[in-house]
């Protein structure tokens, strides 16, 4: 052992069910780092700091704090010996405020409320790591970011002196990120070490003195801060896969030149919806898109790109303005109608607007082609049989990794929640691919993957309309970029002009 | 003026066993169980409750006997929901069923069949001075000493709930479990407690049915007022002090279409006690817009 190891994690494996999501992995912290853990989805991060603050407990292996030996049950053990978690997705209460979700299970002096002691005392410890909040607001009132401080301060009034943070940027924007930047420089300076998971290559670089790679519940190697480098640390996270890279930490794809339909797989003609204080509805909007291209969507989110996806599918939402597929005019069509003409749809919300949590795979790659002759025996019974079998199919093309069809999607990670309902899509013969943010918050060998199985459509003739909030993303894979303002078209731009601070402009409405 | 004072005096008899019943039932929702069994416990209590206040000749006895059974039951429902995570709703019917099998059974069993029924010892009432004279007023006050124990149930859970730390945290259990796990409050202990306490309230309800106000036991005693129970305790948004209103207001409608049954013979008794339920229904149809659920409440909470 080294001397100042703080955390050292020895030989800790667990399974979940058949899922061996920790396999003999050895992780060391050292004080005073800010120390990542990286990688891909599912590789075992929250799993392995879940053990290390007593949520879950190991089947096998030892937690070595200070230089002795822990035995952590649950996450009141590792608060009293200075663990603090923020974890992936918010743990507070939305109904109450800062002040009452951090004196939760706190030892304070007092039984009864109120507690000015301690809200005062909060208040002292988040100006001191420049962490400000509104200490009186109900959480659900407050956006992502200030949350995310409140989780931290909870952390730290509980008396952390490591403080691991679950995939901390996921719904951060950029300055909040650059702001979380400051504040765990911060924390070093006060004595509180960091552990900073995340999937994201570019954040580590920013972000860490040390990085531990893992791989599919293995530890790939402990990186110190000499050594680390985007090259070095895709092929830490991936070894096998060959995934080129652009600057960006992106994947690279190939898009070969290929012969536009002759007629337009989808017109959008003249379409507007009368914007509300959700959305700004869509202005006056036109556009064509044939077979064998991408067309892009840039937008802002909140700029009326949501609109524009869902109103493919559901052309009754439309005010006015008509929509064509294949030059037939799906006016007063529902989704399943729209669906049957060769379209399919892959909302934003992967997990709200894209699956029935408590269905398995099969029920939920059935759904929305549960209509159709091939689903069904006597036009009215639905043929499990050919569901399971479709299932399948996508679970093998789409590389979705689960044991059978049978297991309940809210089992599977974002990542391959996203590819089975990708993978939905291809279930029945498919012109036109409305896909929106199917990235987002995915690791690079995912969004490999996604980009590459739209190529392949585009390829074969396919059309797809891809609304991103991720530029960078839609200049990899789109032949053209419409950009979106406010509900209006600001312009279409071909792959030859496709120019980022330009589009970028158009997207804030410069 | 007598008679609207003796008419309040009923109705907060009946709006003790509402409001007892409704609060057992939300004091458990806000730590994430839904106890449907209330209707059951009742049952089960009136019955044991009685046998014991008419055995001891102790109308204490009786009581904690009612909440003992109530307390039972509780366990029941949370060991094998925490346990086998048994969905709460389904656990909760056949605890309704099980409660009324059980009332009829250990009656029958230690009473057995007599000419004459036996009654029950008498609960002690409290007069206060002075203030019992006050038209009106005294049908609040003047009462038996359930009905005190009513309103200090009422104040000291609404004081827990909302002026203790430990109140705080265990509406955190029924909004968000997994925000009380990771700051380390043991849901599994607060649940198991939040019902074992909650339920034995309900048993507490049922007994006053057979000791203090009917002093004899009959089947099916409670008639329904456990499921009504649960209404008070939604439309109460599961806070006691809404629920002892929600309590009142049932109570009343119980007593006046009774009233009116006695008054009128030309309208089929059946409609006035269908009244209540009637009732409910209205209500939490006005209602329904300002009711809050705890976001938690009815499902399961299991670390991984
Ligand atoms: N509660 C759980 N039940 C079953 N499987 C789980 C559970 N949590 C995680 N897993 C599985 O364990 C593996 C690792 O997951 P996780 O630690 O969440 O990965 P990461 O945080 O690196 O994305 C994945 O295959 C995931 O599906
Ligand atoms: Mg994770």
């Amino acid at each position: 052992m080294v001397e100042n190891d703080y955390i050292n994690c020895k030989n800790i494996s667990k399974k979940f069910g058949e899922v061996k999501a920790l396999d003999d992995i050895n992780f060391v912290v050292r004080k005073g780092e800010i120390h990542g853990l990286l990688g891909e989805n599912g590789a075992g991060k929250s799993t392995l700091m879940n053990i290390l603050y007593g949520l879950y407990s190991p089947d096998e292996g030892e937690i070595i704090i200070g230089g002795e030996k822990t035995n952590i049950k649950s996450p009141l053990d590792s608060i009293k010996i200075g663990i603090g978690m923020v974890h992936q997705v918010s743990t507070l209460v939305p109904d109450f405020t800062a002040v009452e979700n951090i004196i939760l299970g706190s030892e304070g002096e007092k039984f009864t409320l109120p507690i000015s002691r301690e809200r005062e005392d909060i208040i002292k410890i988040s100006e001191e790591f420049g962490l400000q909040f509104p200490a009186d607001v109900k959480i659900k009132e407050l956006s992502a970011g200030v949350k995310q401080k409140i989780e931290i301060v909870r952390a730290l009034y509980g008396g952390a002196t490591l403080l691991i943070l679950d995939e901390p940027t996921t719904s951060l924007v950029e300055s909040e990120f650059q702001q979380l930047l400051k504040s765990l420089k911060v924390f070093v300076d006060k004595g509180v070490t960091v552990v900073f998971i995340t999937h994201k290559i570019k954040e580590v670089m920013e972000a860490c003195t040390a990085v531990t790679v893992l791989r599919k519940g293995k530890v790939q190697a402990r990186v110190p801060k000499e050594e680390l480098g985007v090259e070095n640390l895709v092929k830490l996270m991936f070894m096998e896969q060959d995934i080129e890279v652009t600057e960006s930490a992106l994947p690279k794809v190939n898009l070969p030149e290929i012969e536009l339909s002759e007629k337009p797989v989808a017109q959008v003609k003249n379409i507007s919806i009368i914007g509300d204080d959700t959305s700004p509805g869509l202005k006056n909007i036109s556009f064509d898109i044939f077979g064998g291209e991408i067309l892009g969507v840039a937008a802002v989110s909140g700029n009326g790109e949501k609109s524009i996806a869902e109103c493919i599918i559901h052309p009754t939402m439309l005010d006015s303005g008509e929509i064509f597929i294949d030059e037939k005019s799906m006016k007063n069509n529902s989704p399943v109608e729209v669906f049957a003409n060769g379209v399919f749809y892959t909302p934003e919300d992967r997990i709200k607007e894209g699956i029935l949590n408590e269905g398995s795979i099969k029920e939920n790659i059935l759904l929305g082609h549960h209509q159709e002759d091939r689903f069904l025996k006597k036009k009215i019974f639905i043929d499990w049989k050919e569901a399971a079998s479709a299932a399948r199919d996508v679970i093998k093309e789409f590389n979705v990794a689960t044991p059978d069809e049978d297991l309940s999607i809210r089992r599977l990670s974002g990542g391959n929640i996203q590819k089975a309902i990708l993978g939905r899509a291809f279930v029945s013969p498919l012109k036109l691919l409305v896909t929106h943010n199917p990235t987002s918050g995915l690791d690079i060998s995912t969004v490999e993957f996604i980009f590459n199985k739209l190529v392949e459509l585009r390829n074969k003739g396919g059309a797809v309309l891809f609304v991103n909030e991720d530029l960078d993303e839609l200049m990899i894979v789109c032949d053209r970029i419409a950009v979106l303002h406010d509900g209006e078209l600001k312009g279409i731009f071909k792959r030859s002009e496709f120019d980022k601070f330009k589009i970028g402009l158009l997207m804030i409405g410069g | 003026m007598a008679f609207i004072t003796s008419f309040i005096s009923s109705v907060m008899v009946y709006t003790t066993v509402y409001t007892l019943a409704s609060l057992g039932i939300l004091i458990s929702g806000r730590t994430g169980v839904f106890n449907v069994a209330g209707e059951g416990i009742m049952l089960a209590s009136a019955s044991a409750g009685f046998l014991a206040a008419f055995l001891s000749g102790s109308w204490f006895i009786g009581f904690l006997a009612g909440a003992l059974m109530g307390a039972f039951f509780g366990l029941i429902l949370v060991f094998v929901h925490e346990t086998f995570k048994v969905n709460q709703f389904i656990l909760g019917i056949c605890l309704v069923i099980f409660g009324s099998g059980l009332s009829d059974l250990i009656y029958k069993l230690v009473v057995g069949v007599r000419l004459s029924a036996p009654i029950a010892p008498d609960t002690p009432e409290i007069i206060i001075p002075l203030l019992s004279k006050i038209p009106v007023l005294a049908g609040f006050i003047n009462q038996d000493i359930i009905v005190y124990f009513m309103y200090g149930a009422v104040i000291i859970s609404w004081w827990f709930f909302y002026k203790t730390k430990i109140g705080l945290e265990t509406r955190a259990i029924g909004e968000n479990p997994k925000a009380a796990d990771v700051v380390g409050i043991n849901v599994s202990r607060r649940r198991y407690l939040a019902t074992i306490i909650g339920s034995s309230i309900i048993g507490v309800a049922g007994a006053y049915l057979t000791i203090s106000i009917t002093k004899t036991y009959s089947p099916d005693i409670s008639a329904g007022r456990g499921f009504m129970a649960i209404g008070i305790a939604i439309f109460a948004s599961w806070k006691p002090q809404r629920a002892i209103i929600g309590g009142f207001i049932f109570a009343f409608i119980e007593v006046f279409a009774f009233q009116l049954q006695i008054l009128s013979d030309k309208i089929p008794y059946q409609f006035f006690l269908m009244l209540p339920f009637i009732s409910v229904l209205v209500i939490m149809v006005i209602y329904r817009k300002h009711i809050e659920f705890p976001a938690s409440v009815g499902k399961p909470y299991s670390r991984e």
